[in-house]
Parts: C-alpha cells; sequence; structure tokens
C-alpha cells in the first residue's frame, strides 16, 4: 500500500501547516470539532474546500502526531490557567461558574 | 480599550468583523503582511502594532513569552484560550477588547476564560491593573 500524498500541506514552522495560509492542521481539526462545517472553515480563512478535507485526513491519519501538540498545549494552558487564578485570587472558577468550558 | 492581534489560527474575517463592529481595532495577519510567518514575528508584529495577540496555538507562544521575558523584551500582552466556537470567541474578546487597556495587558499572558463573565473579566482587569 503506497503511502497517502497530501497536496495542500507542508511541514512548516515545526507543524504541518495548510500551504499559504498558516493554519495549521491542529488549527483545522480543532474548529471542525468544535462545531464548524468544512465550508465554513474554507470560507473563513480563504483555503480550498479541499485543504480543509485533506486536513482532516492528515488529522485521523497522523493521530498521534496532533495529540503530542495538544498535549503540550494542555501543559502550557495549565500554566496561562494558573497564572490567570493567582491573578484573580483563586477566584476563577467561582467568577466564571457556568460558562462553557470546552 | 486594547487593540487585538488574531494569530493565524483564529484569523476569521467573521471574528474580526463582529469585533470591529463593537469598535475594536483588530489586526488581521493577511492585513498587515504577516501570514504564514513563524509565531515569533507574529509577536513581533503585534508588538510593533502595539496590539494584544490572540491564539490557541498556546504552547508555542508561553514559549515565546518566556523567550521574551529572558530577553528583557515585552510584548503588548497575549490572550490565550483552548478551542472555542467562533460565538464564544467573540463574545469573550469583546469583553477582553472593551475593557482591558494596553498598559494592564502589556507584558503579561491571560488566559481568555476569565473574560467569559462581566464579573470575572472586571476582577481580570482591576488585577492587572493593579501590577502593571
Amino acid at each position: 500500500m503506497s503511502a497517502v500524498r497530501f497536496k495542500y500541506l507542508k511541514a512548516k514552522n515545526g507543524s504541518t501547516e495548510i500551504l499559504d495560509s498558516g493554519l495549521r492542521v491542529i488549527d483545522v481539526l480543532g474548529w471542525y470539532e468544535v462545531g464548524e462545517a468544512p465550508e465554513a472553515i474554507a470560507s473563513d480563512f480563504g483555503i480550498p474546500l479541499a485543504a480543509v478535507f485533506e486536513a482532516l485526513a492528515y488529522a485521523h491519519e497522523r493521530g498521534g502526531e496532533l495529540q503530542m501538540i495538544r498535549d503540550r498545549d494542555a501543559v502550557a494552558l495549565g500554566r496561562v490557567r494558573r497564572q490567570t487564578d493567582m491573578l484573580l485570587g483563586g477566584r476563577l472558577d467561582a467568577l466564571t461558574l457556568g460558562t462553557p468550558v470546552p | 480599550m486594547v487593540p487585538l492581534y488574531l494569530d493565524d489560527c483564529i484569523a476569521s474575517p467573521r471574528v474580526a468583523r463582529a469585533l470591529r463592529a463593537s469598535g475594536l481595532s483588530v489586526f488581521l495577519p493577511e492585513e498587515v503582511g504577516s501570514n504564514g510567518l513563524p509565531d515569533s514575528a507574529h509577536l513581533q508584529k503585534a508588538t510593533e502594532l502595539g496590539a494584544c495577540l490572540v491564539s490557541k496555538n498556546v504552547g508555542d507562544f508561553v514559549d515565546l513569552h518566556d523567550a521574551w521575558h529572558d530577553q528583557q523584551r515585552e510584548h503588548a500582552g497575549m490572550l490565550l484560550s483552548e478551542d472555542l466556537s467562533i460565538g464564544l470567541w467573540i463574545e469573550r474578546l469583546r469583553r477582553a477588547g472593551q475593557l482591558l487597556t494596553p498598559q494592564a495587558i502589556a507584558g503579561a499572558f491571560v488566559y481568555l476564560h476569565a473574560f467569559s463573565t462581566d464579573d470575572a473579566a472586571q476582577a481580570m482587569v482591576v488585577s492587572l491593573s493593579g501590577h502593571s
């Protein structure tokens, strides 16, 4: 079985991006997972619809690679959250109670 | 109010239009010639524009914050978040952009979730203003 070839994707700046957009595969996946339709993602970011589907296919094929990015982001976000909570005197959860957290 | 610079990952014209309709100053990379550039170039551009950088690429920008801090450089602030729906980005960025001042957010990174309610946002602004 031959390896999948991608037309619109390129390794750049340490991650896999859609050509000439700066939009990473993981960004496309994120928008898709929060409910944005592929057509809306393509329109919003000025990229071909085929590039969106290709990014989603890549994400499916390379789940491990994307999970590593997500794990790293989660660690960093934990630090950002702690710093913010500290600035709020430990009241972040209380002050944002009931609001959506993905 | 603080100007906002939307990183490539959140550089949606739909978000920009909604924020601008609220009177906010918003920069998109494509409009200032920085789309597709490395993260460091985005932070540099946002700083030159005096705008707070907005991104969901949290790992890379926290690293850049640390690198700038080590070099005794100050950016114009960062608002960082996990993935959110377009509606939540707009709601939280509108609140943050309207309440924050450039002086309060300069050099700091903040979790955008702190702008998900009016009470939290007001408390955040008071705290940041006290630290600036």
